[in-house]
């Protein structure tokens, strides 16, 4: 078999593309699919943090969080200049107080030098913040145990973990880019897009894995284009900066404020140096909630408390539409009298900054009812299914390709393992990972590092056991082990909380049952494929002398005769 | 948000049911034979107009933005189970059709009463 490049000699368009897509989407599919995966379960993001924290499973909401909130504040930051207050709601029921630690009097008498001459103005730079997190319906102060959570997932979904986070941006939006690229190639290559959209032929061999690529792919074509070309959005200002320097000359937080619509959100008004008594903030929220019909309040920012200049804002906790950036409406109240105080109207977005803010809000899934959010996990779950299939795919035509008798060639035995390893391999690390976030001991040291070293050791565990094992024997016993792992979650949380499925399905908290079933289904899922793959494995053994490697192209031609 | 979500659902399985059975491949699936070109076609046009009702209740009942995102995710749904459908047990099909026809009607009557 000899290697022909695609510049040799004049081809078809399709025959190239095909080329294109075959080899951009080897060379990083496993990275992708890794994005992919861990980028779909961040849609879930307060869930899975929520369930790795099993002494919060007890919390309640009585809606007097905003009360507790108060009192925590007056007393562990009274002469803070903003209180950020973030109310439980639906996904996570604990209560949020955060509050500026810069102190009024140091940050107004006395400019420091340096900053008069600094090239970035004060405005964009962030204030330390210091947060707690409260019990809702006590306002005691919670000590939660070190744990990565699944801000670990989210983080390697596009900063990837263990280099800088600008080598590992950077490799994300080449990933990223080529997806793009396999993603246009794809849709090129595939013969009849609308004749065989709903086509699968399944127990066909090759020609199954390829329905099953194409399947995934084309059923949500336009959330794998949006989701990708959102992420290179999000990562653009970092990938092309010249692009941002180019009209911001001196400071690229202009690029960002003008792309968040020009609100600041660390500049708050000075205060009037009157002190006054905060009002009653309860009812402020429910005027609010009373003026969205409905729509929950999220977070309340109290600014200047304890001044007579003191505003206080509600802020909506869910977006309605995504040009705006998924940004929620807000109301100003005046903090000490509790009146309704004027807003300036928010400047409509441009075209293009509504494209730019839909595009990457629906990325981030801010916006999202539990329906919409399910619906963009599923999408990014079958992105991450056609990345697989399509690496199944390229070793099964290789295979295929191979004559009678033939060795299997060095490159193909390495995609073999790193498909095995990537994939499965990965869902291993994933189901170690919750393991270890639930039974690591919370007195150890550096609890939230060792999390993610169980994660890499077990990743490279099933690196080391699928280059020892034998392709297909790989496959069944790597599957079988990560559906087990993550089947048996739900026994974990039973075990290490207070919540075990059958409590939390009859009353709650529900996040911690939904992350339980989908534990269950999905480790279900794994066993059953692990049993598909080892069927066909021992099926066509037995059509073969004993010992010797089943081939599926063999396999496939004996039975048809 | 669950009426909306059960509409665009109901409307969208509907018409991808329709389109499907509307090509041949499918239709011999589905119905053990082929369907003569103009019936073929009319179950093409009228699984198109459900799509269409389903993406404009969706952009309805959560804006344009949203309402794009909501109605490619469902669609991704429903055809991924129809595909799979059609592999496994395709007289699944004219009945799961027929109930997703049935749902939509109902829910739109009963949101045009109400």
């Amino acid at each position: 078999m000899s290697f022909n490049p695609p510049f040799d000699r004049p081809r078809p368009l399709r025959q190239s593309m095909a080329w294109l897509h075959t080899w951009t989407g080897l060379l990083l599919g496993w990275l992708l699919f890794v994005i992919f995966a861990s980028g779909s379960l961040s849609f879930f993001r307060n869930e899975i943090n929520f369930w790795m924290h099993p002494e919060l499973h007890h919390l309640r909401d009585d809606a007097r969080a905003i009360i507790h909130a108060r009192r925590v504040l007056e007393r562990e930051a009274p002469d803070s200049r903003q209180w950020t207050i973030t109310l439980p709601g639906p996904r996570d029921p604990t209560l949020f107080v955060a509050w500026r630690a810069d102190v009024l009097s140091s940050r107004y008498s006395s400019p420091s030098p340096r900053s008069g001459a600094s090239r970035r103005p004060a405005h964009g730079s962030r204030p330390e913040m210091k947060r707690l997190g409260l019990d809702p319906s006590t306002g005691e102060i919670l000590k939660m145990r070190e744990s990565s959570g699944a801000t670990f997932l989210f983080r390697l979904h596009f900063q990837l973990h263990g280099v800088s986070w600008f080598v590992g941006r950077w490799t994300v939006g080449i990933a990223a880019m080529v997806m793009l690229v396999a993603l246009v190639t794809g849709v090129i290559i595939h013969r009849n897009f609308f004749k065989d959209f709903f086509t699968f032929r399944p127990n066909r061999g090759k020609r199954s894995w390829l329905d099953a690529h194409a399947l995934v792919g084309v059923v949500s074509l336009p959330f794998h284009f949006a989701i990708t070309f959102s992420g290179l959005l999000l990562l653009g200002a970092m990938l092309m900066p010249s692009v941002v320097r180019s009209v911001y000359p001196d400071d690229a937080t202009g690029f960002t404020m003008g792309i968040r619509g020009g609100r600041d959100r660390f500049n708050i008004a000075p205060p009037s140096r009157k002190p006054a008594p905060l009002g009653d903030l309860a009812p402020m929220v429910d005027a609010a909630q009373e003026e969205w019909r409905g729509g929950r309040a999220g977070s309340v920012v109290v600014a200047n408390p304890g001044d007579a200049g003191a505003t206080v804002e509600v802020i909506q906790a869910q977006g309605y539409s995504l040009a705006n950036r998924g940004i929620a409406r807000r109301l100003l109240f005046d903090g000490i009298t509790g009146k309704r105080l004027e807003t300036p109207p928010a400047k409509a977005s441009s075209a293009i900054v509504s494209v730019w803010n839909s595009l990457v809000t629906l990325h981030l899934g801010r916006f999202a009812t539990p329906v919409q959010r399910w619906l963009l996990f599923l999408a990014g779950i079958s992105g991450a299914l056609m990345i697989a299939t399509g690496l199944i795919l390229w070793r099964i035509s290789r295979f295929k390709a191979r004559g009678p008798g033939e060795a299997i060639p060095v490159g193909c035995r390495c995609v073999e393992i790193l498909n095995v390893s990537g994939i499965s391999g990965w869902l291993i690390a994933l189901g170690a990972y919750f393991w270890a976030g639930r039974l690591l001991p919370d007195t150890l040291f550096a609890r939230s590092e060792w999390e993610i070293r169980v994660f890499f050791l077990a990743w490279a565990a099933s690196l080391i056991h699928a280059t020892l094992r034998k392709h297909l024997s790989a496959w069944v016993e790597q599957l079988s082990f990560s559906g087990a792992l993550i089947a048996l979650l739900p026994l974990v949380n039973g075990l290490t909380g207070v919540s075990p499925l059958f409590r939390s399905l009859a009353s709650g908290p529900w996040q911690v049952a939904g992350f339980d079933l989908c534990a269950l289904f999905a480790g279900a899922l794994l066993l059953f494929a692990a049993r598909k793959v080892h069927l066909h494995n021992f099926g066509s053994i037995a059509l073969h002398e004993p010992g010797e490697r089943p081939l599926p192209a063999t396999d496939e031609r004996s039975r048809r005769r | 948000m669950t009426y909306p979500n059960i509409l665009i659902f109901a409307l969208s399985a509907a018409g991808l049911g329709f389109v499907c059975l509307g090509m041949d491949r499918h239709a011999k699936q589905a119905l053990g034979k082929a369907p003569p070109l103009p019936r073929g076609r009319a179950r093409l046009g009228l699984g198109a107009a459900m799509l269409v009702l389903s993406f404009g209740s969706s952009v309805q009942a959560y804006g344009v933005s949203i309402g794009i995102t909501v109605f490619f995710g469902v669609i991704a749904i429903v055809s991924a189970g129809i595909a799979l459908s059609i592999a496994y047990r395709p007289s699944l099909l004219r009945f799961l059709g027929g109930l997703a026809a049935l749902v939509a009607m109902s829910v739109a009557l009963a949101g045009f009463f109400s």
